[in-house]
């Protein structure tokens, strides 16, 4: 058994040393995102560095935990303890980065470069590496992210090996009308982009592998599907700046998240997680909008 | 000791008069550079800026009647302990938010000097290993929790060389060394942290220590190789930290405040002989002459 057994065992990390502090300053690109879309912002600039999906094309590959948010390797299991985040608008009048809703994903696997265009055409992906945690892929979810911008308008479906080792193939998933390099490719219907997870069948728990990638009406672009486990939620809910002309009141707010206290218990970080966050931008584009914070982790003893 | 409940927290504040409320400050003088981290003891304040005197590499202790100053908060209580019950903080500057301000105690640092800066072989560092005793300098038992981080005293006028290794004794007395190689950033500005920044191996603010370390008891050894040499007449300083809380500052003149009596872990410990010490993550370009206002309360039992 490990974890914490109580209160005391938890608050002992800190004055135990173990502990660490993890730092991230994320900055999209000038490119506008568009509203009701969520944005990977591992794909964005700052830090961490940039991740760019960046492998050969169609087959599985993990990404380097040193490249996310960056929580030390330790010999025992590591938890989630605080997380701290802030969104910097884009200029002293930019309100767009508002109502964020938040994800902090922990990336497992990807399949980089999948032609949105090849209509009819199944894409079968080389699943020679496969998970390294969440072995099982229960919780494991899809989501599409676009590695160049993309014409939207277009549907796929996808064959996946279920967390019950079934194979299962997604009913069509919809494209929004277009993405930005880094926003995530999946919608409830055409031009809808409200969904950051691909939908899996009924009853499915999670995904261990995808097995291929079918375009029925193309959409233009390339995109990485990325399996992923959620670990927290959050929110901006207001964007920090200061106008320089009047009114010149300063908007801002923090979002805090403890866990135990303000959460039930806590999130394990797996061995190698990379972490990064998606965001959704509800009133207009997350162009240029640092998202800023940071994650404190303990280990245990 | 400390407070067996909140009866005992109360009665100590409100009758026995362990209570003591302050008020810091410090000018940020020099503009600092977006998603840098910057010491700000090198800024005049309530404690005058530090010139970080010493032989270098030698490593110079420093506690609450540091001749360079440090905030005075009340003296030894012991057996009794001392704990933060609040702080709270603002920045009013034309640029730079949101950021965030830690309370870190600064055990001792290490001056590098000349030559020490410019080198790229390895570079021996003088210090006695901290211990279990009753000295100021062990007041973190075998360097218990305690954290290192370079800063800039005098900006180096080129270069950006890689930290290629970081040697330091955990809190066992075994010897150690840095898992990454940490990049140090160009000409950084005084009081910036150099291994921050908007880059790749930039891990800020604190330098990492090898799985399962919980603190660092001796700082034995950097190499700055790789990369550009700094040159010029630049003065770094090498920090030897426990971080003891953080407050986000959303945006100009917006006073936030951290309560820590009900947080989990809570009531931050201030050890006898703390010298407590300031760094702030600037999201933006932080203006030239900022003014950082940072209060707090703490009581002992």
């Amino acid at each position: 058994m490990g974890g914490f057994r109580t209160v005391k065992a938890w608050a002992d990390s800190e004055e135990d040393g173990r502990f660490w502090l993890s730092f991230f300053r994320k900055v999209p690109a000038s490119t506008a995102t568009i509203a009701g879309q969520w944005f990977d912002y591992s794909t964005a600039s700052g830090v961490p560095v940039p991740n760019y999906y960046a492998s050969s094309p169609l087959v599985a590959a993990r990404l380097d935990p040193l490249n996310g948010i960056f929580v030390p390797a330790q010999d025992t299991p590591r938890w989630l303890k605080k997380l701290v985040v802030m969104s910097a608008a884009a200029s002293v009048t930019g309100t767009t980065n508002q109502n964020q809703a938040l994800m902090l994903l922990d990336y497992l696997l990807y399949y980089p470069f999948i032609d949105l265009d090849a209509a009819g055409e199944e894409q079968v992906f080389d699943n020679t590496l496969g998970l390294d945690r969440y072995t099982d892929g229960v919780g494991v979810q899809m989501m599409m992210v676009a590695q160049a911008p993309t014409v939207g308008g277009g549907s796929y479906t996808v064959k996946y090996i279920g967390s019950d080792d079934v194979e299962y193939t997604t009913g069509i998933v919809y494209c929004p009308a277009a993405q930005p390099s880094g926003a995530l490719c999946s919608a409830v219907a055409n031009a809808a982009g409200i969904s950051p997870f691909l939908p899996l069948n009924a009853g499915v728990r999670g995904v261990k592998r995808v097995v291929s990638f079918t375009v029925n009406v193309a959409n233009g672009g390339l995109a990485a599907l990325v399996l992923v486990k959620s670990i927290e939620m959050s929110y901006a809910r207001e964007e920090c700046r200061r106008p320089t002309s009047s009114p010149t009141e300063s908007y801002g707010d923090a979002a805090e998240i403890e866990r135990i206290r303000s959460r039930a218990g806590s999130r394990k970080l797996e061995d190698n997680a990379f972490l990064g966050w998606i965001g959704r931008g509800v009133a207009g584009s997350l162009a240029s909008a640092p998202l800023v914070g940071y994650i404190e982790s303990f280990w245990e003893q | 000791m400390g407070f067996p409940s909140q009866d005992a927290l109360i009665n100590d504040v409100t009758e026995n008069g362990q209570f003591q409320y302050d008020i810091r400050f410090k000018t940020i003088s020099t503009a600092q550079v977006a998603a840098f981290w910057t010491n700000l003891g090198v800024f005049a304040g309530s404690e005058p800026a530090s010139a970080y005197a010493g032989t270098s590499l030698t490593f110079v202790p420093t506690d609450d009647t540091w001749a360079d100053g440090a905030f005075q908060h009340g003296g030894d209580v012991s057996a009794m302990t001392k704990h933060f019950l609040y702080a709270g903080a603002n920045i009013v500057a034309a640029a730079g938010a949101p950021w965030f301000l830690m309370a870190v105690d600064q055990v001792g640092y290490v001056p590098i000097t000349g030559a020490d800066v410019t080198g790229t072989t390895g570079r021996t560092i003088t210090m006695t290993p901290i211990a279990a005793t009753a000295a100021k300098v062990d007041r973190y038992p075998n360097g218990v929790g305690l954290r290192a981080f370079f800063s800039t005293e005098v900006a180096p006028t080129l270069g950006g060389p890689n930290m290629t290794a970081f040697g330091y004794k955990n809190v066992a007395g075994a010897s150690k060394t840095c898992p990454v190689t940490v990049g140090m950033a160009a000409t950084p500005v005084i009081g910036a942290v150099p291994h921050s920044g908007a880059a790749a191996t930039r891990y800020a603010p604190f330098i990492p220590l090898a799985a399962g370390d919980t603190g660092i008891s001796d700082l034995e050894s950097f190499t700055f190789s790789g990369g550009t040499a700094y040159g010029g007449t630049g003065q770094l300083v090498l920090h030897l930290v426990k971080p003891l809380f953080g407050i986000p500052l959303p945006a100009s003149g917006i006073h936030q405040v951290a309560e820590f009596v009900n947080a989990l872990p809570n009531l931050a410990r201030i050890r006898d002989g703390a010298c407590l010490q300031w760094m702030l993550m600037n999201t933006g370009a932080t203006t030239a002459n900022a003014p950082l206002l940072a209060e707090s309360a703490h009581a002992w039992g």
